[in-house]
């Protein structure tokens, strides 16, 4: 019975050390990733703070209050190439696979090739009915008649998740499931 | 002993999960790092079928009451088995 359990125990830690290092091999296309290619520029002035396509990483992310209200977002954007029939997107990265968050397409006769605006922070809450905390990868192209781009920044949704009911059943979940991970090494009564 | 592998298992993966998200939702890593999203869940769930095996947690001490310590004092050679009988008893 001990030979059989230490021979399972065994084949479990066999298991977690190719789990592990197939994780780490998945890792490595994104630490190679690039901000921006193709040329183009993109800018937002949050809290005083102007943001880029270069808050490309965790550890420099674009950082947008969820704990304030009536957050104004100035925005800049150009294209270096000419602009007619131009389509685009913005997807937010999942850890398989990604879904859009925005998409535009138009076909600009007059050929713009710059943009600015100023984004109401509170018509993203209202789109969404309800507010998220966090950090999530945000990538996109744009394609036009001369040229395209893309690029993706990591964006932080600051304040407390318990403050939102995403960040309430998350922690919840946790704590719950580790206390049910816990029990499972209580011993059986009679065992 | 054993505890229950099966639990440790489910609840585990779930576990790793969660924590996931309690990372990410505090900011630490973005919701698409694969490290963190596939390594925790697969490390808790393995983690979860060895505590469930193992069971170390809430163990009751029994030195008390076990055979090893009962044994010598049931089997120990009381003045009647004793070569000298019970004439040796002092009373």
């Amino acid at each position: 019975m001990k030979k059989n359990e230490f021979r399972q125990t065994r084949r479990l830690l066999r298991l977690g050390v190719a789990a592990g290092a197939v994780g780490v091999l998945t890792m490595l296309p994104l630490a190679a990733s690039a901000g921006v290619t193709g040329g183009c520029s993109a800018s937002a002035t949050i809290g005083g703070v102007t943001y880029t396509p270069g808050n490309d990483t965790p550890d420099n992310p674009v950082l947008v209050p969820a704990d304030q209200d009536g957050v104004e977002i100035p925005w800049t954007g150009s294209v270096p190439f000419e602009n007619k029939n131009h389509n685009g997107e913005l997807r937010l990265a999942l850890p398989i696979g990604s879904v859009q968050i925005a998409a535009w397409g138009h076909p600009n006769e007059g050929d713009d090739r710059a943009a600015s605006g100023t984004y109401a922070l509170d018509s993203f809450w209202e789109m969404l009915g309800f507010r998220i905390t966090g950090m999530y990868t945000v990538s996109g192209f744009h394609d036009a008649s001369g040229g395209s781009c893309t690029g993706f920044a990591v964006v932080k949704f600051t304040g407390s998740p318990l403050g939102t009911p995403v960040g309430i059943v998350v922690v919840a979940g946790a704590v719950v499931t580790g206390i049910m991970t816990l029990w499972a090494g209580v011993p059986k009564k009679g065992s | 002993m054993r505890g229950r592998p099966a639990v440790g298992a489910i609840f585990g993966l779930l576990f790793g999960l969660f924590l996931a998200l309690t990372i990410q939702q505090f900011g630490l890593r973005p919701l698409d790092d694969r490290l963190i999203f596939f390594g925790l869940p697969v490390l808790f769930f393995v983690l979860g079928i060895l505590l469930g095996l193992r069971a170390p947690l809430g163990r009751r001490k029994t030195a008390g009451t076990s055979p090893v310590t009962e044994t010598p004092a049931a089997s120990s050679p009381t003045s009647e088995d004793s070569p000298e009988g019970p004439a040796a008893r002092p009373d």
